[in-house]
């Protein structure tokens, strides 16, 4: 009966969801729904730890249809890596918004719509072929656009509302393309598709990943499909906003990562991708440094990280794809609880300005949790970010454009993560929010602090694995030690940052940085799909010049 | 709101057919073009036709936007569970039954059953979005 484990993976949360609907006008009590949505939550991260345990390389075949023509689902290294980060990220997250849940004005289809959208997630990690992983990021997505406008607050409908239509053009262009690749192929499947995709002649080829630059850009919030991102994820319920940061986007990079393997992984597309994610990294941080909600500032860091993880990933060397997938799995983690903690500072001081909010004189769980994300994400040692981002910049080091950019994009974090330290003021309050709430946060402060001390264990023991299972004969030549030249630098930088950011905080407030947001985040959505699309005839001409 | 007699005339008189129509779709979905959605898709238009013709008011006590939900749920768990059977065979989805002989509208294996599910389903789906939309005016 456990081989049949993966396929329960994805459908006990829809079990769950449709128990939930038929269960909604006879259960009453909040009480038992919350202890059906949770245990439908557990359920998979439970089943994907023992499946992990005992045999990484499963593929599931639905109704016993052999793996071309019938609808598999794979576990391998990857994936299994994947599945457990949104199991984690789900569950603590779910737990958090038992408390949130009680403030929204509608809060009754929440947990079918969440139980909805972790399906669709678990599905995007498995299917093993591409039109599913297409359907399965629409469940999600859709449940995601119906659950960011749970605030019920004008400025959400209309955040939801760019998301929906910057969406729907995107996963337009992405069927566009699997249309294309399909015809010229004749196989959706991933293991067909990594054996003819080769064979495509060089221009088609290029054709057919403009197509789908597009949608997984979108996803990523890379630099031209971004408009949607910093507005979605500042009025977004809490909850919403950690699970949007920490597994949704990923998606796209997982798309992305899939892509590659099958044969996308040419020279003018890499360097294509090489070049927006730099121009994310870089632009995301330079926008945290002008505004003063803290929400949005996350917001702007998660989309500089993406750009962080998008360019070592598409160096496309087996050190920069171990580096990009374990700073996506410790991004999603250290970005869940920097959200979650924002979300408790403002349910427990009433704002979310950072003048007015006592960051480091709050609850200590709430502080130590907070001051654990910060440093988390600028790598410093003993937590989870180091090791990671070390990784990253030793698989960069040779390109120096490209080992320039991402220095100066971790320069930039520490300032504007610092400045937010040093403008932080108010009235200390050291009242303590519910313990549904302080539970998420303990739990993903734990695993950056425990996934941080143990970074080369579990690089060699579980990311390798999942790099091996994109590139089969990928090689990895020396002995990675935890201290290197490239964490020295790393560190070395994140300190100056540092001490730039709290000294200089009142100046670097007084920058001039309206053109930029003119330019990057009030674009409107016609705008927006202008831009899309004037990008891709772009990157044709490019590759049509290259 | 009611319409005019002949509307409400009309309609009471194509809505049958109608009905028929996608109870046929349903049924031979394995042999001929169609299925579960389009025939659930008929489903709904034969009663919006209704109730759009006499009034969505004077209906309540007849169709109620309560049983559309339970009906869409039973039949999306039921599917579920029908497709879990096949776990005993071998494989989710394996379809279980006796596949007959081809061209026979008994054939096929589950694929009959799964469209009448489905049918059902989207039928009463597209009832609860007619719902939904109704609530604006």
């Amino acid at each position: 009966m456990m081989s049949h484990a993966p396929v329960f993976v994805v459908i006990t949360p829809i079990l769950g969801a449709l128990l939930m609907g038929l269960l909604n006008p006879f259960v009453k009590k909040e009480l038992y729904r919350d202890l059906i949505a949770l245990v439908s939550l557990m359920t998979p991260l439970v089943l994907m730890l023992y499946i992990y345990r005992t045999d990484t390389n499963v593929v599931y075949e639905m109704g016993g249809w052999p793996r071309p023509y019938g609808l598999v689902l794979v576990v391998d290294g990857l994936s299994a890596l994947m599945v457990l980060m949104a199991g984690i990220v789900t569950v603590t997250t779910f737990l958090y918004s038992l408390e949130e849940k009680r403030l929204l004005p509608s809060g009754n289809r929440y947990n079918f719509l969440f139980l909805f959208m972790a399906a669709g997630l678990y599905g995007v990690f498995m299917a093993g072929d591409i039109v599913n992983r297409y359907v399965f990021f629409e469940l999600t997505i859709i449940s995601t656009y119906v659950l960011l406008t749970y605030k019920g607050t004008k400025e959400s409908l209309r955040a939801s509302y760019n998301f929906l239509i910057i969406g729907s053009t995107a996963s337009f262009f992405f069927l566009a393309g699997i249309g294309l690749l399909y015809f010229n192929t004749g196989f959706l499947d991933f293991g067909a598709l990594r054996g003819t995709v080769p064979y495509i002649d060089q221009g088609t080829r290029n054709i057919i990943f403009s197509f789908f630059i597009i949608a997984i850009g979108m996803k990523m919030g890379l630099i031209p499909f971004h408009t949607w991102f910093s507005d979605a994820h500042v009025n977004a319920p809490t909850p919403m906003t950690a699970i949007l940061a920490a597994l949704t986007i990923k998606t796209g990079l997982y798309i992305m990562i899939k892509l590659f393997s099958i044969g996308f992984d040419t020279l003018p597309i890499r360097w294509i991708l090489v070049f927006l994610g730099a121009i994310t990294a870089l632009t995301g941080v330079v926008m945290t440094l002008k505004y003063t909600d803290l929400k949005r500032i996350l917001a702007w860091f998660t989309m500089s990280q993406m750009g962080m993880i998008v360019v070592s990933i598409a160096l496309w060397s087996p050190l920069g794809i171990a580096g990009g997938v374990m700073h996506l799995v410790n991004h999603s983690f250290f970005i869940g609880l920097l959200f979650l903690s924002c979300g408790t500072l403002a349910y427990v001081h009433g704002t979310r300005d950072i003048r007015e909010l006592p960051l480091l004189r709050s609850n200590i769980l709430l502080s130590v949790g907070f001051l654990i994300g910060t440093l988390a994400i600028l790598g410093i040692p003993p937590l989870n970010g180091y090791y990671s981002g070390s990784m990253i910049l030793q698989a960069s080091s040779r390109y120096p454009a490209v080992y320039i950019v991402l220095i100066l994009t971790y320069l930039l974090t520490a300032v504007s993560f610092f400045r937010i330290f040093a403008l932080s003021s108010g009235i200390s309050d050291l009242s303590s929010p519910p313990e549904s709430m302080l539970i998420p946060l303990v739990v993903l402060a734990g695993l950056c602090v425990f996934l941080g001390a143990l970074s080369p264990l579990w690089m060699r023991n579980a990311v390798f694995p999942a790099v091996r299972a994109i590139q089969p004969g990928a090689v990895f030549e020396g002995s990675y030690p935890y201290l290197n030249i490239h964490g020295l630098v790393l560190v070395v930088t994140s300190m100056s940052g540092a001490f730039i950011g709290y000294f200089f905080a009142p100046f670097i407030s007084g920058l001039k940085l309206e053109w930029a947001d003119g330019l990057l985040s009030r674009v409107p959505v016609t705008d927006a799909i202008r831009y899309m699309i004037i990008v891709m005839a772009l990157v044709l001409v490019l590759f049509t010049i290259l | 709101m009611m319409m005019s007699n002949i509307v409400r005339t009309t309609t009471k008189m194509v809505s049958p057919f109608l009905v028929t129509y996608s109870i046929y779709i349903m049924l031979y979905g394995h042999l001929t073009p169609g299925g579960g959605f389009q025939a659930g898709v008929i489903l709904a238009v034969s009663i919006i036709l209704l109730m759009t013709a006499h009034g969505s008011k004077n209906l309540e006590e007849k169709v109620n936007e309560t049983w559309f939900k339970m009906i869409e749920n039973i039949m999306a768990i039921s599917i579920l569970i029908m497709v879990s059977i096949g776990l005993v065979f071998g494989a989710m989805f394996y379809n279980f039954l006796h596949r007959g002989t081809f061209g026979l509208p008994i054939s096929g294996g589950m694929i009959p059953l799964f469209n009448i599910f489905v049918g059902l389903k989207v039928g009463a789906g597209f009832m609860v979005i007619y719902y939904a939309l109704l609530r604006w005016f």
